[in-house]
């Protein structure tokens, strides 16, 4: 197609045009770009920038008096154990609030603490740290109610059905509210170990979500206590010494207690046991062995625990 | 006609040229700007999720850490699990706890499900005014970016969509407009070939004609100049008769009537008379046919009549005349000399000059004569009859005649009459 000679003078003009156009539409991409880094980039990485890879935080050892701390089973029953078993004029050890079996395992494995107290079996990753297990006491795992809960006839198939919710009242008609522990709790592992319908209950409640969960034993008395018509798995041991404000319901007209365990009437337990490190003091070591001792047993007795 | 020098237009590509930059900005604006903007503000809002929930957790967890002031990073797992409720069913991903000194409490994370890119904020845990550890909060950017991803690609077909579109139509319309301009333009370069064709015809047929006219002028010309020729002869041969015949007779009857009259004196009214009658022969004989022409050639009697001018009536003349040798056709000296004639006896009758000037020059093949005096000029009155027979002379064998006003007064008269085809000059003399 042939056109005036003219037009061709506009061939640079036109290629500047169209130069000047493909850096806008450069520049578009670039803005587009930009703005995107500058939205993301902030926080955009693999991990928190000051995380130090490595060996796990630890706590600095304070030395002086004896320092045990573990499961919340625990405490109650092994500060009484403590006042009793401490010769006179010495320093009463220390027992710490619950930091888990968990954490007072690996608190005496950095050496953070003398002595850990555990409410279930050491897990195989931590035997192989040569561990040195001593166990004091057998106590009940028990159902704690709310103070002003009607009474009940329930059987062991009736904790199943309260914890899948198919008992949504109490038999007042009051809502019946169930909280639960952790998944792993000592608690819900000694009554999952004799109702294996309870574990699997158990389990989906975990994952559902269903119930609101408590993280302590103590935050569990107090949340029962407190909420009316409320119900959680706690030890009896814990219960009598702290003088907890909750009701512990029979089962299968059995009531807990160290007489019901003695004579295996009473399905759910959990065994208290002491720590301790390889080459543990020496102090350390008579304090676990006076928590099986004759001291102890006016102490187990009075905590409805039985003394292994 | 000069053609213009050609180039290929090319509208197509030059369009392209010019419609792919443009395609690829709307392209990118319709297809990035909303995945980038809708991304922007994803991200903002779940950092302000990951703020709102970290700070909730790290309220729950200072408590934690306030009930054991050294033992809780062992208690760590547990603290970490209060983390989960908030994982669930948002875009958190992972919770991590750290010591003042950076090092993690756990090596196990709440919410250990790292779902893709992750976007991390820490915030202090705070006890007592002091700063034991810190809480990592990890949003998981997986869901944004599959929604980004998503509007990528929907914006993306709709931007390749809009940017065919955007790109095809014009060039549609630009070829459609190069095939009709290709239409036009080879209509264009028929109509100006044929119009080119009828131009030449054209011009050969008015080449033609006016060669045909010319021929027929020159002939009207020659036609006009044989018969002024013709017209001189004959109104020679009348004068010539008038002076020998009628002339001689009344001189002879002059003569008899003055014997006469000495005999009776009566009859001396009729010598009057034949006087009277012999000058007006003689009038008659030298408007019939100046005999100066013939005696003295065109200059000198053109001379002649400024000399009479000067003597008769009293108004200077200066006459001119250079022929540079040249003969013209009698008749042309006829209308040369009757112009001359007519224009100086204008002068005495209406322009009341006094000084008069008559100049007769050869220029190419014509004879120019230039007759001007200072008068009182032409001014706007109406030609009269002897203006309109001066002109229709000099127009009688070809020629011009222009009567205009002189530049400070008087009137100028010029004429300029073809000298002819010499071969036909004097072909009938009178």
């Amino acid at each position: 197609m042939p056109a005036p000679n003219a037009a061709a003078a506009d061939g640079p003009r036109r290629l500047n045009t169209a130069v000047a156009l493909w850096c806008v539409a450069a520049l578009a991409f670039a803005a587009h770009g930009g703005f995107l880094t500058a939205a993301l980039a902030p926080g955009w990485s693999d991990g928190p920038p000051e995380v130090h890879p490595g060996r796990p935080s630890r706590a600095t050892r304070v030395r002086g008096t004896l320092l045990l701390a573990g499961s919340g089973s625990n405490v109650a029953l092994t500060r009484e154990l403590v006042s009793v078993c401490t010769p006179e004029g010495a320093a009463t050890p220390t027992v710490a609030d619950s930091i888990g079996s968990t954490g007072g395992v690996r608190a005496l494995i950095d050496g953070a603490i003398d002595a850990a107290l555990i409410s279930r079996p050491l897990h195989p990753d931590e035997r192989r740290h040569g561990l040195e297990v001593i166990a004091y006491a057998r106590v009940p795992v028990v159902v704690a109610a709310h103070p002003d809960v009607p009474p009940v006839q329930w059987q062991p198939a009736d904790l199943v059905a309260v914890y899948a919710g198919r008992h949504p009242t109490w038999p007042d008609g009051q809502p019946l509210v169930v909280l639960q522990r952790e998944p792993g709790d000592s608690g819900h592992l000694a009554v999952a170990r004799a109702l294996p319908e309870f574990a699997r209950v158990d389990d989906d409640n975990a994952q559902r979500r269903r119930w609101r969960t408590v993280y302590h034993d103590a935050a569990l008395l107090q949340a029962v206590a407190r909420a009316p018509g409320a119900l959680g798995l706690s030890d009896l041991a814990t219960i009598r010494l702290q003088g907890a404000n909750v009701a512990v319901p029979a089962l299968a007209g059995q009531s807990p207690g160290a007489a019901a365990l003695a004579a295996r009437r009473w399905p759910f337990y959990k065994d208290l046991s002491v720590v301790l490190a390889p080459g543990a003091a020496a102090e350390v070591r008579r304090l676990a062995r006076c928590f099986r001792g004759p001291l102890a047993r006016p102490v187990l007795l009075r905590a409805d625990a039985l003394g292994l | 006609m000069t053609q213009p020098q050609l180039v290929p237009l090319q509208l197509v590509p030059r369009l392209r040229a010019l419609m792919d930059p443009l395609v690829a900005i709307v392209a990118a604006t319709v297809w990035l700007s909303p995945p980038v903007l809708w991304l922007a503000f994803e991200v903002g809002e779940l950092r302000l999720h990951a703020e709102a929930a970290a700070a909730q957790l790290a309220d729950r967890i200072e408590r934690e850490v306030d009930e054991r002031p050294d033992l809780w990073r062992y208690d760590s797992l547990k603290l970490l699990q209060h983390a989960k409720p908030l994982l669930s069913g948002t875009d958190l991903a992972a919770v991590r706890l750290v010591d003042h000194a950076g090092t993690p409490l756990d090596a196990r994370a709440a919410g250990t499900d790292e779902r893709g890119p992750l976007l991390w904020q820490s915030f202090p845990v705070r006890v007592g005014g002091a700063a034991p550890g810190s809480l990592w909060v990890a949003t998981s950017m997986r869901r944004a970016l599959h929604t980004a991803l998503a509007l990528v690609g929907g914006f993306g077909v709709l931007a390749a969509a809009l940017g065919a579109l955007l790109w095809w139509v014009p060039l549609r319309m630009a070829r459609a407009a190069e095939s009709g301009l290709r239409l036009l333009w080879d209509e264009r370069e028929a109509s100006r070939l044929a119009l080119q064709n009828h131009n030449d015809n054209l011009e050969a047929q008015v080449a033609a004609r006016t060669a045909e006219l010319r021929a027929q002028q020159a002939a009207l010309r020659q036609l006009s100049a044989r018969a002024t020729t013709v017209q001189a002869a004959e109104r020679k041969a009348l004068a010539r008769e008038l002076h020998d015949d009628l002339g001689q007779t009344l001189t002879a009857l002059r003569l008899r009537l003055q014997v006469a009259a000495q005999a009776n004196p009566t009859l001396g009214e009729s010598v009057a008379l034949v006087d009277a009658a012999i000058d007006s022969v003689r009038r008659a004989v030298l408007s019939l046919a100046p005999t100066a022409l013939d005696e003295l050639g065109l200059t000198r009697a053109v001379t002649r009549l400024c000399e009479s001018l000067q003597e008769e009536h009293g108004i200077a003349a200066c006459c001119n005349g250079n022929l540079q040798g040249a003969q013209p056709d009698t008749a042309v000296e006829w209308a040369a000399y009757r112009i001359a004639q007519e224009a100086l006896t204008n002068v005495v009758r209406h322009s009341g000059a006094r000084h008069v000037t008559v100049s007769l020059a050869i220029v190419g093949d014509a004879l120019h004569l230039t007759v001007g005096d200072d008068g009182r000029g032409i001014g706007s009155a109406a030609p009269r009859a002897g203006r309109t027979s001066m002109t229709e002379r000099a127009a009688l064998l070809g020629g011009t005649l222009d009567v205009g006003a002189v530049e400070g007064g008087g009137t100028r008269v010029h004429a300029v009459l073809p000298l002819g085809d010499p071969s036909t000059r004097h072909g009938a003399a009178p």
